[in-house]
């Protein structure tokens, strides 16, 4: 008996041991580029990088800790303006820690609550409203009053989106989302004008039909199109998390209402959208089949298979390295999928905060940096990345990045910011969860799926 | 002996009269003193002797306490809380999260989906091990070969094997389906993305990556079954599937016990394949309960009920560890 009740506690230990603590579960690695917190892993992305890459500046006991997650490309024109501070302040003493998304939003917190937090950290102005409910951040407005550079610098939507109770929690260092890369070769051999493009949903299925075209020349509204053996796509399926709240809000529906009490994922308007994406993938085949996770065109796009891929401002890194696409390529606003031709478009912010528990010496060296990249942000748009003063956005060499001022214009004339709310990304999964379901298969029932997901959404915004 | 064996009535002091009485219960009283101290000291010398032994383990028993023993019930004692990183004083919910929980039907999608995926990739393991284990137990030549080819996914890291598996599934793109369309002619599958495949498409890619350990654990399994055994069964006119039966398969069980218990523990806990190659989706019809239980804790800051989560799967797991254990060891032939 002794042995047996020895034995099963010894079974019992082992088996928590293995499920509590994760024994044998690989650590999750953060994957592409240019991703928020809540980010779904890539398809066709770049490699996870799971090493943290530090760059430290300057020697002394005590340097102030900068953490991010900025470690695709974009890290590395990062990387170039840390090490120009560097140089116009010799005295500066810092580090610089890249760390993948997934790690960082594990060590942020814990370092937090430990007593250890780093001086200055870079992530998301969707999250903030979630790490300020969380305690995990400082109030910032004093560093627009000892710099003297206005909130009104910078994109009202964004500040909104960053301020919580009436303060300001960080500083945008830039504005990044969703645009159209507008592939004019592909449009051109469909003997189309490419600096004409449809203005409204209606217009892009008839537009779209001309363009797409599979591997025997056939356009989907001819007999005998293979659907199976698609050669050229109008449009591609793209990261939802971009992609899904843009076209809500062009359709005049969304996962939300206004103050964050409602989920109107099953409003009329917001089905309409839904079912719009899905005809284009189901119904017109002018857009690959759904894709689970982060699909990315990349590939189909440099081999002219995608005439509009609807992609990040951070694409401008890609261009950059393949100039032989750029040079087909015009950037464009987000095109409109709504029947009224309504425009909307989806950014985010990489932005600063000062942690929880960070000491005034900390406080004053991260300002100093702040200042310095923000003020500087004219090398950051070598990222694809639109700076966040509107200053910056509108010296000549900014404007000289084609995609990048048109980034800016579209964000400064409708660009909107997801969820504010402390449940963010819990609302998130929710509704790409919904989406999943939805778009699956081409028999998935879009207004059951987004009923469910409706309700989802509504008991996050419940619990107390 | 014992204090209440001496208390025993003394059947020969009976018989005496009081003083001889007296005296020998007093004797009987003295003796299991002497004995307690006897014991005391033997047990101090034994204790003495193993010393070194428990010094020897004290190091690694620290560490267990600390990084192990010490987390698992701070978890139990934080599943009982509306757990927030930040604060000291925390708000107690007794069993709300546990409640929570059961009511949760996302949980029970996830776990769901994780017994499918762990019952689909034990037999698939199993099965295909057991089979390339016989195939490969007797040296031929480039057997050695097949035995390195078929461990050489096991080595991969998990970030590795879900960049391949992307490539291999991918719908536009993928090897697969550019063989079952391009090909074969058949309509293409969208392999990662219908809820009816993606599970059977990681298990797959699961066993392509996991299933040479339990290959070699095979291997040296059937290397333990005595040759005179097959030899008498063929002289008795045993084919080759009935000596499987009748000799392999009985005498591999203890080896069979093992696999499918680490294998059951090992699969309970995927993780890492549903989030590098579907982000768990679509909808929730890849997420597992581990991938389920990290969104929790450090997605959502819900640490409680992210506890509560780990508690339930720890509990599901050593149910169905003993019930394996129990049903196996019956058919083990030792």
């Amino acid at each position: 008996m002794r042995r047996l009740s020895l034995g099963l506690t010894l079974l019992m230990v082992v088996a928590m041991l293995l499920s509590a603590c994760g024994g044998a579960a690989p650590a999750a690695e953060a994957p592409a580029a240019e991703a928020p917190a809540a980010e779904a892993p890539a398809a066709n992305a770049p490699t996870p990088e799971p090493t943290p890459v530090v760059n430290a500046f300057g020697q002394c006991d005590d340097p102030m800790r900068l953490w991010h997650g900025l470690t695709g490309s974009d890290g590395a024109v990062f990387a170039e303006m840390l090490q120009q501070f560097a140089e116009a302040n010799p005295d500066a003493c810092f580090e610089s820690q890249g760390i993948p998304w997934d790690l960082f939003f594990q060590k942020y917190p814990t370092a937090v609550a430990a007593g250890t937090p780093p001086d200055l950290v870079i992530f998301h102005a969707a999250e903030v409203q979630q790490m300020a409910s969380e305690g995990l951040m400082q109030p910032m407005d004093d560093w627009y009053d000892t710099t003297g550079i206005g909130k009104d610098q910078f994109n009202d939507v964004l500040i909104n989106a960053i301020s919580v109770e009436g303060q300001t929690m960080a500083v945008p260092f830039d504005n990044h989302g969703w645009m159209a890369w507008v592939n004019t070769k592909v449009i051109q051999d469909a003997g189309l004008d490419p600096t004409t493009l449809p203005k409204d949903g209606t217009e892009f299925i008839a537009w779209a039909q001309q363009v797409t075209t599979d591997v025997n020349g056939k356009h989907p509204n001819e007999e005998g199109f293979d659907k199976d053996n698609v050669a050229v796509w109008a449009t591609w399926w793209t990261w939802p998390r971009f992609t899904v709240p843009s076209v809500l809000w062009q359709f005049g529906g969304g996962v939300v209402n206004e103050d964050v009490t409602q989920a109107t994922l099953d409003s009329p308007e917001s089905i309409a959208a839904i079912q719009y994406i899905k005809d284009l993938m189901c119904k017109y085949y002018v857009m690959n089949p759904y894709q689970t996770g982060t699909p990315y065109g990349g590939e189909p796009y440099q081999n002219n298979q995608i005439a509009i891929w609807w992609e990040g401002t951070w694409t401008g890194g890609y261009m950059r390295d393949r100039p032989d696409v750029a040079a087909v390529t015009e950037p464009m606003f987000l095109n409109s999928y709504a029947p009224d031709g309504k425009q909307a478009v989806k950014f985010d912010s990489h932005i600063f905060s000062v942690p929880t528990g960070v000491d005034e010496k900390g406080r004053q060296e991260a300002y100093a940096l702040i200042k310095y990249l923000v003020e500087n942000g004219a090398y950051w748009a070598n990222s694809g990345q639109v700076p966040a003063l509107k200053s910056v956005q509108a010296l000549p060499e900014v404007q000289a990045k084609k995609s990048v001022a048109v980034a800016a214009d579209q964000f400064n004339k409708f660009g909107r910011t997801d969820t504010s709310s402390p449940r963010f990304i819990e609302i998130q999964t929710a509704w790409e969860t919904a989406i999943g379901n939805a778009l699956a298969t081409c028999d998935a029932d879009v207004t059951k799926a987004l009923q469910d997901g409706n309700q989802a959404v509504q008991a996050i915004l419940d619990r107390p | 002996m014992g204090w209440g064996a001496a208390r025993r009535p003394n059947p020969v002091a009976i018989h005496l009269n009081l003083e001889s009485f007296t005296m020998a219960t007093s004797t009987a009283a003295a003796a299991p003193q002497r004995t307690s101290a006897t014991d005391k000291r033997r047990r101090w010398k034994a204790l003495k002797n193993q010393l070194p032994n428990y010094l020897f383990i004290l190091p690694h028993f620290f560490l267990f306490a600390v990084f192990l023993l010490y987390p698992i019930f701070r978890g139990l004692q934080i599943s009982l809380y509306d757990w927030k990183i930040m604060l000291t004083d925390q708000r107690w919910l007794g069993l709300a999260n546990y409640q929570a929980l059961m009511n949760d039907a996302v949980f029970w999608q996830v776990l769901r989906n994780t017994f499918w995926f762990m019952i689909l990739t034990v037999i698939m393991n199993v099965t295909l091990a057991l089979i390339v284990a016989a195939g490969l137990k007797h040296r031929f030549t480039g057997s050695d070969f097949f035995r390195v080819l078929f461990y050489a996914p096991g080595i991969l890291s998990v970030s590795v094997l879900g960049i391949i598996a992307i490539r291999v599934w991918e719908p536009q793109l993928g090897i697969i389906n550019y063989y079952f369309v391009n090909v074969m002619g058949f309509p293409r599958v969208n392999w990662v993305s219908d809820p009816t495949l993606i599970i059977p498409v990681l298990a797959i890619t699961t066993v392509w990556w996991t299933f040479g350990f339990p290959m070699l654990v095979f291997i040296a399994g059937l290397h333990s079954i005595p040759e005179q055994l097959y030899e008498a069964a063929k002289i008795d006119g045993a084919g080759v599937l009935s000596a499987f039966r009748h000799i392999t398969i009985p005498l591999i069980m203890p080896t069979m016990l093992f696999v499918v218990v680490t294998q059951f523990i090992a699969h309970m806990q995927v993780f890492a394949q549903p989030y590098i190659i579907t982000g768990g989706g679509p909808g929730n019809a890849s997420r597992s309960v581990v991938q389920y239980l990290y969104e929790t804790a450090w997605k959502y800051f819900r640490y409680g009920y992210a506890s509560a989560i780990s508690v339930v799967l720890a509990l599901i797991m050593i149910v169905v560890t003993i019930v394996l254990f129990s049903l196996m060891r019956r058919r083990a032939e030792y």
